[in-house]
């Protein structure tokens, strides 16, 4: 602390009474709070309700999570405990934790401390029926399992008696293999979802019968959820399936930027809250197609970038979309979780994103030593024009900005431009008048007509020109001016940046998500 | 090994010759268009050739509905001759029930049965319908369905489909006509259309616009004497010779135009129909006219048949003919509504007589996809049904079969099996779903006409009821979301008949009388249903005050009105409100009064309600629906872009509360992607107060000619949230007073600064960049004038237009209205004046300034023409600038009343467009002139102008 305060005081005393600031103005692509602990992934996989609050498992990928607790009414979330693989599983009103084999059930968010079950083996789908359905299966079975590889259900009455194998699928020659299964309140009937080409639905009495009347029906789901005696199936956004399809319309809650999504449950309110590749996201009950806000957060992101509204943020295998002015809970304006989607072999190793001038963004590739162009505006399916990989390849790229056209690149420590560098540099910007800013981790350099004008130490990530000033990521975020001069001085430790005339967004590991600074003119 | 290769090689290159030439054709027993009468034997034949001698085989066929529900399979093995070759038939197929049915064919070697002509490759189509003799002839006032394009032969359609109306050519001459009545036994009614003189003023139009008119060309527009006497010359002598050929017609009707919005202004439209009605009524004194047969139906139709009748066209046409093509659902394009609107339209400027409507195109292009061609069954039996539900006199598919070349499946209501060696006038077709789904909705419901709308039973779901002559009722009913929907309707009976989309009857019971059917896109027909609830003369034992409520959400709605009759009214609220069914108890005569409260949440919109008078028994005497149109509790209005005087942007706009209690919140405004935009406030407001609001964006600099979309959202403290959507950009004019008057702008001393947009707006191919165009604006404003400086930048200056044409050289087009838009009314001239929108255009002429006014909102007070330095102040210099370049400066000053207004003040906006014309070179070498532009003049003007706020 007294570090920090004497290095402040330090900065403080070089810089000028009048010139320029940086202030901050809110945070993107992380829900929580300042205060509050940062959700540290983008995913979440499985959520489900009681009184007490929604319940969320997010981690890096499904089966090895953190469990999460959002109290009713409020937006900012709690960690219970890490290392929770789940699902979490409901039976309209009881939540249970599927924990390898064993299911608990989870009350106040506190696991209980003998199973209700012990499946004995892993399976690949898990259903409960609630005490109130006695009709059909409800009459004789509370937990049912499936088995993709041996294609069968099996069922366990509720004091754990095992049942053996209800449904055998396997009877049942859909075009496309089961891939989910569920139970239908009320009815008490099984049904299941066959996957792609087919992608139909398919109801089974306690006869094995899987025809009948409007059965199957098309649409599918990757998991079924009860909610207020309604079983909803998700994929991209969750709809209803009832037992007399005909006999009902077939409500449905988010879109296309919900692909995939993973658990559906319900407020107090009757909004909607949908598991998804990009977090937990919440629609109100008076506008179920349009999110409300998001919970989660944005890590791992290697580079930035800013055209005209919207920021991109590279990280892990996705492209994530935002708009410039968003809150920190606003949806993404892509799925989240769409590597495949991206198309064309893209690598997942961005280091670099600037904007082409055109709504479309150019993305250095470190893994494959090339540019990428990526076009948001393209999102139907196979659309090989939302990622094409530009000609020409590097050697060991790791920035690159864009002049009047040409593309300047700092490739194995080296500018692909003249210069009088001495020192390897890693990063580069550019001013539109034609100076040249880099920087290595130790310097940042500014160069005119290939000639270094001035060098400033520092401990740096990320370097960004921001209208008539130079923007400095590392250890600090530093503002400095075209002259070299600091600016100002704010203790975050930030990575990647981009900016436009006015604004500057950076990536906070610490915060798992992105900053926004205005540029202030003026004293500080 | 490499002999082995080569015979390998050899062995797969004969037996790929072998598959491909292996070849599956098909065809039914009636050959020319496949169409059966229920119980007639059908018989597929298949032929099969290009297999191995003595291969055996097996031919797969899989019959489907339009639904590709599988109805029959077979599996018919067999051994190819010693040509390798098989002919085979099958006569077990499906046939008991009305409908469409495509049989997938192939060979279980995967071998499709061949394409033919529209007729994708894998299948051959049949149809079974009603038999065509037992159809009803009935007279021409009493006949609604028709057909666009028959086939020809054996392969006709109309007898199928039951179509009684169609257009047809008067023949050369009497003997020519009954040679060809000889052979159509079928009873139709017809009409003449000149598609002739159309035809060739639509040539000569189009080579005026290239330029290149030749005397000839000329001398035939009926624009001088000698074309107007051609045109009345083809018009008198066709309808002196349809006086000869009227065949069933008891009177002969012409239509003297086809779609002519297309290709003709308003004011050739009423010339031409003036000399065809004098032409045709000198032949034929008891002809009827019809016209103008716009070329489709949306949300402009009304307004644009408006500007018609304006000049007088009804009077020269006795029935309105229309294409009413719309975009699929029909529903939610507003088909009913538009249809509405122009039957209003035409009340308005019929002077009191009865001018009916007939559609004489109206139809779906769809390829040849089970999936699209249910949207084209869909979308044209739903249209005929409205179409005939709201009064329309006839109706005519289009068209009896595909005429694409490429054969890829487009408007035919059968596949043309002849394309692409004879397109028209083809002798072979066979069926797509659409034609039986037609032919039943005829079958059902030629004679019958509307007795009333149902609009209540669902927010998607819409019917009719029509009667026929002797009241014998039936109602048509459909959701038109794609999703089903359960309904309950009273019919009267115990136990009713229900068609489906392809006429099939089934016997439904009902509890007591009200029948519940689950109803989706295609239609069902509910026949013979009780005359007293439903007929000509159904005596309605509900009735409703208002048939359309309007209420707040969290707010109270009252509902009241009469019935005739002892019973419990019984009210059924939509799911989306949540509310339980409400009843009441009443004695004959007497009036109900029934008070609901909305939901806090409900979102904005309509919501149906249905309403029914129940017996003691439990039976439904009467049915009937209400409307309710939901408002927010507190209302945005009235938002516009606002400007500080300190030039800061924002939002300006009302909260009005709708509601009769106070109410408190926050209002919130963002424009996407803007972060400086993101204000929030407070509000309180009183029951039914309205206050003003202004947020201020400081730091938003937006780009002058950009439309940024905008976001105002209320959030009330009960839970309500409203949002609403808007798109505006950010301009503002100086305050420079006494600039303009006597014309002098010397007090206008800063240079325009708002640099145009530089994309090309108009003839690119003349166009070469900034280099060759350029130019800056400013905006201004004082009491008097509405101000404007623009500073153009030319590579050389082509001037030699005068008055009219001045916009065809060096010039500037500017367009100002006072709104943007207003809300429609029956008063024309009141919305006209309302958005004062005016066009004026400005150039150096040889002779000096000269502006030109090419349109005017209000033509008597503000006359088309030149206008004086007087009325109109401007200045336009030219000077040459350094590199060659020419500089011409425009300055205007326009007067307030010339957009309808006489005090302005700061805050008020004004709206404007306009363009920078530019041209090089004379007409001969450049026959169109350049431009760049601000905002968007001529497109759909003032719509797309921007705003302009008064500083």
């Amino acid at each position: 602390m007294t570090r920090l305060f004497t290095v402040s005081i330090l900065l403080a005393a070089f810089l000028p009474l009048f010139g320029a600031s940086l202030e901050y103005s809110g945070a993107l692509g992380q829900s929580q709070p300042e205060k509050f602990t940062p959700v540290p992934f983008t995913p979440v996989y499985s959520a489900a309700a009681d009184s007490s609050g929604i319940y969320f498992i997010t981690g890096p990928y499904q089966g090895n999570g953190e469990l999460w607790r959002l109290t009713p009414g409020s937006r900012t979330a709690e960690r219970i405990r890490s290392g929770t693989p789940g699902p979490l599983i409901s039976d309209g009103k009881t939540i249970y934790l599927l924990d390898n084999t064993r299911l608990y059930t989870l009350k106040n968010g506190t696991k209980s401390a003998a199973p209700v079950l012990d499946l004995k083996r892993k399976f690949d789908r898990v259903a409960i029926a609630g005490d109130e359905t006695k009709q059909a299966f409800g009459g004789v079975a509370k937990y049912f399992a499936y088995d993709r590889k041996a294609k069968q259900i099996h069922a366990w009455k509720a004091d754990g008696t095992s049942l053996g194998v209800v449904v055998d699928l396997a009877k049942t020659t859909p075009q496309s293999p089961f891939y989910s299964m569920g139970f239908l309140p009320g009815a008490g009937y099984l049904i299941a979802s066959t996957g792609y080409p087919e992608l139909r639905t398919y109801r089974f009495t306690p006869d094995g019968a899987a025809q009948s009347g409007n059965w199957p029906l098309r649409g599918s789901a990757s998991a079924f959820f009860p909610l207020d005696g309604v079983c909803w199936g998700v994929d991209a956004g969750a709809t209803t399936f009832r037992d007399h399809p005909l006999s009902s319309k077939r409500e449905k809650v988010g879109g296309e930027t919900d692909r995939y999504t993973y658990a559906i449950c319900k407020d107090a309110n009757n909004g909607f809250f949908l598991a998804t590749s990009q977090g937990l996201k919440h629609y109100r009950a008076d506008s179920p197609a349009e999110c409300d806000f998001r919970i989660g957060g944005l890590p791992w992101i290697t580079a930035l970038a800013v055209s005209g509204e919207h920021v991109i943020a590279v990280c892990g295998g996705a492209i994530h979309r935002l708009l410039l002015d968003d809150l920190p809970d606003a949806p993404l304006l892509n799925a989240g979780n769409e590597a495949w989607r991206v198309g064309a072999n893209w690598s997942s190793s961005g280091i670099a994103a600037l904007p082409n001038g055109d709504g479309t963004f150019l993305i250095l590739d470190k893994v494959k030593k090339a540019v990428w162009k990526f076009d948001p505006s393209r999102t139907r399916w196979g659309d090989k024009n939302r990622m094409r990989l530009q000609k020409g390849s590097f050697q060991a790229p790791t920035d690159m900005a864009l002049l009047n056209g040409q593309l300047i690149v700092a490739d194995s420590g080296k500018l692909n431009v003249k210069n009088d560098l001495t020192e390897p540099v890693v990063k580069v910007d550019v001013f539109p008048s034609g100076e040249i800013v880099a920087a290595n981790a130790g310097k940042v350099f500014c160069l005119k007509d290939g000639k270094t004008l001035w060098n400033f130490p520092g401990k740096i990530s990320d370097i960004a020109v921001l209208g008539d000033c130079i923007a400095v990521s590392g250890d600090k975020l530093l503002l400095l001016d075209r002259n070299g001069k600091l600016l100002d001085a704010q203790n975050r430790k930030l990575t990647a940046l981009a900016a436009n005339g006015k604004w500057l967004f950076a990536a906070s590991p610490e915060r798992k998500g992105i900053l926004r600074f205005q540029l202030k003119q003026g004293k500080k | 090994m490499k002999k082995r290769l080569l015979l390998s090689a050899l062995c797969l290159f004969a037996a790929a010759a072998t598959e491909a030439a292996v070849a599956l054709t098909g065809d039914t027993s009636n050959p020319y268009n496949s169409l059966f009468k229920r119980g007639e034997g059908i018989t597929l034949y298949f032929k099969v050739s290009g297999l191995a001698p003595g291969k055996k085989e097996t031919l797969l066929l899989d019959f489907q509905d339009q639904n590709e529900k599988s109805r029959k399979t077979l599996r018919i093995p067999f051994q190819a001759n010693e040509k390798g070759e098989w002919n085979g038939s099958v006569t077990e197929v499906p046939r008991g029930e009305y409908g469409f049915y495509r049989v997938l064919a192939k060979l279980s070697d995967g071998t499709l049965l061949q394409k033919t002509g529209s007729r994708p490759a894998g299948c051959l189509t049949y149809a079974v319908l009603p038999d065509p003799a037992s159809r009803k002839v009935l007279p021409p006032e009493e006949s609604f369905f028709g057909l666009h394009g028959n086939s020809t032969g054996k392969s006709t359609l109309a007898s199928w489909i039951g179509s009684r109306w169609g257009k047809r050519n008067i023949a050369k001459n009497r003997e020519e006509f009954i040679k060809a009545r000889k052979n159509k036994p079928w009873v139709y009614y017809s009409y003449e259309v000149f598609r002739g003189p159309s035809s060739v003023f639509q040539q000569l139009t189009a080579a005026e616009k290239r330029g290149n008119l030749t005397g000839n060309e000329q001398s035939l527009r009926p624009l001088n004497k000698k074309g107007e006497d051609l045109f009345a010359k083809v018009y008198y002598d066709t309808a002196k010779r349809g006086l000869e050929q009227k065949g069933f017609d008891k009177v002969m009707r012409y239509q003297p135009l086809w779609e002519p919005d297309l290709y003709l202004s308003n004011d050739d439209i009423v010339r031409i129909y003036r000399i065809a009605r004098k032409a045709i009524r000198e032949a034929d004194p008891d002809a009827l006219i019809l016209g103008p047969c716009f070329s489709h139906i949306g949300l402009g139709s009304a307004e644009a048949h408006r500007k018609l009748f304006e000049k007088g066209f009804l009077d020269l046409v006795d029935e309105v003919s229309l294409h009413p093509y719309i975009q699929y659902p029909v529903e939610e394009n507003g088909l009913v509504e538009n249809i509405r609107a122009l039957k209003e339209t035409i009340r308005q400027y019929a002077k009191g007589r009865k001018i009916g409507i007939r559609a004489n195109e109206s139809g779906y292009s769809a390829r040849a996809t089970p999936a699209e061609e249910r949207i084209q069954m869909y979308g044209q039996v739903r249209a005929s049904l409205i179409l005939l539900g709201e009064g329309i006199l006839s109706n005519e598919p289009f068209y009896g079969y595909d005429h694409d070349a490429s054969g890829r499946g487009d408007y035919g209501l059968t596949y043309n099996l002849t394309i692409p060696h004879h397109i028209w006038a083809t002798g072979k077709v066979a069926p797509r779903p659409v034609f039986p789904a037609l032919a039943a909705a005829s079958f059902l419901l030629e004679g019958h006409r509307p007795t009333g709308t149902i609009e209540y039973l669902g927010d998607t779901v819409l019917g009719y009821s029509y009667a026929d002559r002797n009241d014998h009722c039936i109602i048509a009913l459909w959701d038109f979301s794609g999703r089903n929907t359960d309904v309950r309707i009273e019919t009267g009976r115990d136990s009713i008949e229900v068609a489906d989309i392809m006429g099939n009857r089934k016997r439904m019971k009902t509890d007591k009388g009200s029948l519940a059917l689950t109803l989706t896109e295609a239609p069902v027909y509910i026949l013979d249903a009780d005359p007293k609830l439903w007929g000509r003369n159904a005596e309605r034992k509900i009735r409703p005050d208002s048939t359309e409520l309007s209420g707040v959400s969290g707010g109270e709605i009252t509902l009241t009105g009469s019935v005739l009759s002892d019973g419990r009214l019984t009210l059924k609220a939509p799911a989306a409100l949540r509310m339980k069914e409400t009843s009441v108890c009443l004695k004959k005569d007497s009036r109900y009064s029934i008070k609901m409260h909305l939901p806090q949440t409900l979102p904005e919109g309509r919501y149906p309600f249905q309403m029914n008078l129940v017996d003691e028994t439990g039976r439904i005497l009467a049915s009937t629906g209400i409307r309710l149109g939901v408002r927010p509790p507190v209302a945005v209005e009235n938002e516009r872009a606002y400007c500080s005087p300190d030039g800061t942007f924002g939002l300006r706009f009302s909260l009005k509360n709708l509601s009769g209690n106070d109410c408190s919140g926050s209002v919130s405004s963002r424009i996407p992607g803007i972060p400086e935009s993101r204000k929030r406030t407070g509000f309180s407001l009183k029951g039914n107060q309205s206050r003003e609001f202004t947020l201020l964006f400081p730091g938003f600099e937006p780009s002058p000619f950009q439309k940024f979309k905008t976001e105002l959202t209320v959030e009330l403290k009960s839970g309500y949230r409203s949002r609403k959507h808007g798109e505006f950009n950010f301009l503002a004019a100086d305050y420079l007073p006494g600039v303009g008057r006597n014309g002098d702008f010397s007090g206008w001393k800063a240079e325009p600064s708002l640099k145009l947009p530089e994309e090309c707006v108009r003839s690119p191919e003349f166009h070469s960049g900034t280099e060759d165009l350029s130019a800056a604006i400013a905006f201004g404003w004082n009491e008097e004038y509405f101000l404007i400086k623009l500073r153009v930048l030319d590579d050389l200056f082509f001037q030699n237009s005068r008055g009219r044409n001045l916009w065809n050289g060096d010039s500037v087009q500017l367009g100002f209205s006072r709104q943007r838009t207003v809300p429609r009314t029956s008063n024309s001239v009141g919305e006209q004046l309302q958005l004062a929108f005016s066009e004026i255009n400005l150039a150096l002429t040889p002779q000096g300034p000269e502006a030109w006014r090419a349109y005017s909102f209000d033509p008597e007070s503000l006359k088309t023409g030149l206008l004086s330095p007087q009325e109109f102040p401007r200045s336009i210099t030219v000077t040459k600038g350094n590199g060659g370049r020419v500089e011409i400066l425009y300055q205007v000053a326009v007067p307030w009343h010339f957009i309808n207004l006489k005090k302005v003040r700061p805050g008020m906006s004004v709206f404007c467009a306009g363009t920078v014309n530019d041209r090089d070179a004379e007409y001969k070498k450049q026959n169109d002139v350049s431009a760049i532009g601000f905002f968007q003049l001529k497109r759909l003007p003032p719509k797309n102008f921007g705003e302009i706020i008064l500083k």
